[in-house]
C-alpha cells in the first residue's frame, strides 16, 4: 500500500473520529497541524484507537505519537515503514 | 476505593431496601403494557424500606409498592471490565459500599403523569436496558464473576402520595429524601436487581422518580444515560434516533474477550508498565500524627470565577479546562508528597465512541498519568499534561486483575510500593463548566466541608463538577499526608491561583507556596 493511499485513508478517519468536524478533504489539503484544525484530545483518541486497530500498531501519546498523529504525511510515512 | 462523590451532588449516596430480591406476591410474572403493576400495599418489612419519621410521621400509610412486571431476552455471561472494577471494592467496603450508589431524581412538571403510565414506562425502561435487570454472583468465591440477565421478573416500586395539596417545594423535598432513604442499604448483587425505583405522586399524579443505580452495575454516564432515558419515556420528549442493535453488557464482556480486547489490555498494560517505571523508588514526606477525626476529609468550593479562569487558561494554552485543572492538582499532590514525580489516576469514562456512549453498565476504570513537576511555566506544565493525560486516558480500559498483577510485580522489586492513592476525577460527563450570562463570581462562602471517611481508598482526589448554574472543585485529602486545617486552604488558593494565572503567565514552582502547601 502506497503512502499517498494510506494518508487518504487515515485522512477518511480523521473525518469519522471527528465527527465531521474536519473532513477528509481539509485533513488532505492541510499544511497545518490537525490540533490547528480542531482536532479535539476525544477525536484524537478516537483516530488513534482507528488506526491501531486498522493498522497492527501501537501509538504512544506520551512519546512521539501526540506529533505523529498530528501530521498525516509523518503518520503514513510511519505506517508505511512499519 | 471510595470515589468521592461529585460535590453538589450526592456525597456518595446510595442505597437500597435492605431486601434481597424484591419479590411480590406473583413476581415473575409478566405485565401487560399499562397494567404492569399490582399493589404490595403496606411495605413489605422483607422487601421495603421502613417508614421514613423524618419525611412525614407515619409515613408508611402513604407508601405502598407497586410490582411491575417486565419480559425480555435473558442471558449470562462474565462480568465486564467496568463492573469487575467495582466488584473488588464492593467486597472490601461492605455496607460502606452503599455511600456509592448512584442518585438521582427525574421531576416531572405539573400535572405529572398518571401512575399507571409511570409504572409502564419503568416496566418498558427495564426491558430496554439489560444491566436494570442484571444479578451479579461470584459462585465459587474466586474472582470469576457473573452477570445474570433476567428474562422476566418483577421490580418493585416505592409510591410515595404526598396528598393533592403538596407544594412543588414539598415534592422535591420528599424525592430527595425518598432517594436518600432507598440508598441507606448495600445492594445484594446476587438477589436484587442494581436498581430501585421510587415515585412521589400528588394526587396519584407522579410528579418525581428516584432512580438509585448500584456503582457496580452503573457509572455515573449510564446512570445518567438511564435516567435519561427514563425522563423521554415519561415526557414523550423524543430521543436520538435508533442505530441499530444497542450495544449491550454482555457484548461488551465478549469483546472484551475477543483478541481486539486482549490486545487492548495488553496495550493498556504496556502503558501502565512504561509510565509507572518513571516513578523514582522514594519515600514521601513523613506522615502527620495524629490524623484529624475522620482521618480522610473532602471539602468543595463553588466558584464560577474558578471556572472562568480555567477557560482562559486553557484557551491559552489550546488545552482543556480539565488539563488545567488536572496540573494544579498533580502539583498539589506533588507538594504535599515532598516528590517531584508522582503517579496520578485518572477516572476515565471510556466513552470514546458512539457504542460506548449508548452503553448502559460500567465502564469506567482508571487511566495513568505520571507527572513531573519541571522548571517550567504553569503554561507550559498544563500542555504537557494534556498531552500525558490524552494518553493516559486512552489506555484506561483493562482487565483488573492484570493490572493489580503487574502492579503487585513492580512492587516485589522497590523499596517503597507505589503509592497509587491520588486521583482526579473530572465528573461533568465530558462536557466543559456551563458558564452562567454576566461576571464570573468568585465564591460567597469560601470553601464548604462535605464529608469525611474513616477509610478510603484514595488519599487524595480532586473532583470537577457542574450543579445546575453551579462549577465545583473538591479536594479529598488523608489528614495524615495534609493537616486537616489546610484542606480548605488548598481550594481558597486555588481560586486566586487560578484567577491570578488567567491574567499572567506563572512559574510552575510558584504553584505550591499559593496553595498554601510546602515548596519542594
Amino acid at each position: 500500500m502506497t503512502q499517498l493511499v494510506i494518508k487518504q485513508r487515515l485522512a477518511q478517519l480523521v473525518a469519522e473520529s471527528s465527527d465531521g468536524a474536519i473532513t477528509a478533504d481539509q485533513a488532505l489539503a492541510t499544511t497545518l497541524p490537525l490540533t490547528d484544525l480542531g482536532l479535539s484530545s476525544l477525536s484524537r483518541m478516537r483516530l488513534i484507537d482507528a488506526v491501531e486497530d486498522e493498522y497492527g500498531v501501537e501509538i504512544d501519546l506520551d512519546d512521539t505519537g501526540w506529533d505523529l498523529v498530528d501530521n498525516l504525511d509523518s503518520l503514513a510515512a510511519h505506517l508505511t515503514a512499519r | 476505593m471510595t470515589r468521592p462523590a461529585a460535590p453538589g451532588t450526592s456525597p456518595g449516596t446510595d442505597t437500597s431496601p435492605g431486601a434481597d430480591a424484591p419479590k411480590a406476591p406473583g413476581a415473575g410474572t409478566h405485565a401487560e403494557p399499562g397494567l404492569g403493576a399490582r399493589a404490595v400495599s403496606g411495605a413489605d418489612p422483607n422487601t421495603a424500606p421502613g417508614p421514613d419519621a423524618s419525611a412525614a410521621p407515619g409515613a408508611d400509610a402513604r407508601v405502598v409498592w407497586e410490582a411491575v412486571g417486565f419480559r425480555a431476552e435473558g442471558g449470562s455471561g462474565p462480568v465486564t471490565w467496568g463492573q469487575l472494577h467495582m466488584w473488588h471494592p464492593m467486597l472490601r467496603y461492605g455496607a460502606a459500599f452503599a455511600t456509592l450508589s448512584l442518585r438521582q431524581v427525574v421531576p416531572l412538571a405539573a400535572p405529572g403523569v398518571a401512575l399507571g403510565a409511570c409504572l409502564d414506562a419503568i416496566r418498558r425502561l427495564v426491558e430496554t436496558h439489560p444491566a436494570l435487570r442484571t444479578r451479579f454472583a461470584d459462585p465459587a468465591g474466586s474472582g470469576d464473576v457473573r452477570q445474570d440477565v433476567a428474562a422476566e421478573g418483577t421490580h418493585l416500586v416505592e409510591v410515595y402520595e404526598l396528598g393533592e395539596h403538596a407544594s412543588d417545594g414539598a415534592v422535591a423535598a420528599v424525592a430527595e429524601r425518598r432517594g436518600r432513604k432507598l440508598a441507606t442499604e448495600p445492594f445484594r448483587h446476587g438477589h436484587e436487581w442494581p436498581v430501585r425505583f421510587g415515585v412521589v405522586c400528588r394526587g396519584r399524579r407522579v410528579r418525581a422518580v428516584t432512580l438509585v443505580c448500584s456503582h457496580v452495575a452503573f457509572d455515573a454516564w449510564s446512570a445518567d444515560l438511564v435516567g435519561t432515558a427514563l425522563r423521554r419515556l415519561l415526557t414523550g420528549e423524543p430521543g436520538p434516533a435508533p442505530t441499530g442493535d444497542v450495544w449491550q453488557p454482555l457484548d461488551q464482556a465478549a469483546h472484551e474477550r475477543s483478541e481486539r480486547g486482549l490486545r487492548e489490555d495488553a496495550r493498556a498494560m504496556r502503558h501502565w508498565r512504561s509510565r509507572l517505571a518513571e516513578v523514582p523508588d522514594t519515600a514521601p514526606r513523613p506522615a502527620y500524627d495524629p490524623p484529624a477525626a475522620p482521618p480522610i476529609q473532602q471539602w468543595w468550593v463553588t466558584s464560577n470565577a474558578l471556572a472562568a479562569a480555567s477557560v482562559t487558561l486553557a484557551e491559552r494554552t489550546r488545552t482543556s479546562t480539565s488539563a488545567v485543572l488536572l496540573t494544579l492538582a498533580a502539583t498539589a499532590l506533588s507538594a504535599i508528597r515532598g516528590q517531584r514525580t508522582v503517579p496520578l489516576k485518572l477516572i476515565a469514562g471510556n466513552r470514546f465512541t458512539d457504542r460506548q456512549q449508548r452503553l448502559a453498565c460500567s465502564a469506567a476504570q482508571d487511566g495513568l498519568m505520571v507527572f513531573e513537576r519541571a522548571d517550567v511555566s504553569l503554561d507550559d506544565a498544563v500542555r504537557e499534561v494534556y498531552r500525558r493525560s490524552t494518553g493516559g486516558y486512552m489506555r484506561g480500559q483493562y482487565n483488573p486483575d492484570s493490572l493489580t498483577a503487574l502492579t503487585a510485580e513492580l512492587n516485589g522489586s522497590r523499596r517503597h510500593p507505589l503509592d497509587l492513592t491520588g486521583y482526579f476525577n473530572d465528573a461533568r460527563l465530558s462536557h466543559d463548566w456551563a458558564l452562567p450570562p454576566g461576571p464570573a463570581r468568585r465564591s460567597e462562602r469560601g470553601p464548604a466541608f462535605v464529608r469525611g471517611y474513616d477509610r478510603n481508598d484514595m488519599s487524595f482526589c480532586v473532583v470537577l463538577a457542574q450543579q445546575g448554574p453551579d462549577c465545583q472543585v473538591s479536594l479529598l485529602a488523608d489528614t495524615r499526608r495534609l493537616p486537616a486545617d489546610r484542606i480548605p486552604g488548598v481550594l481558597s488558593g486555588l481560586e486566586s491561583l487560578l484567577c491570578d494565572a488567567a491574567c499572567r503567565e506563572l512559574a510552575l514552582h510558584d504553584v505550591p507556596e499559593a496553595l498554601g502547601l510546602p515548596p519542594a
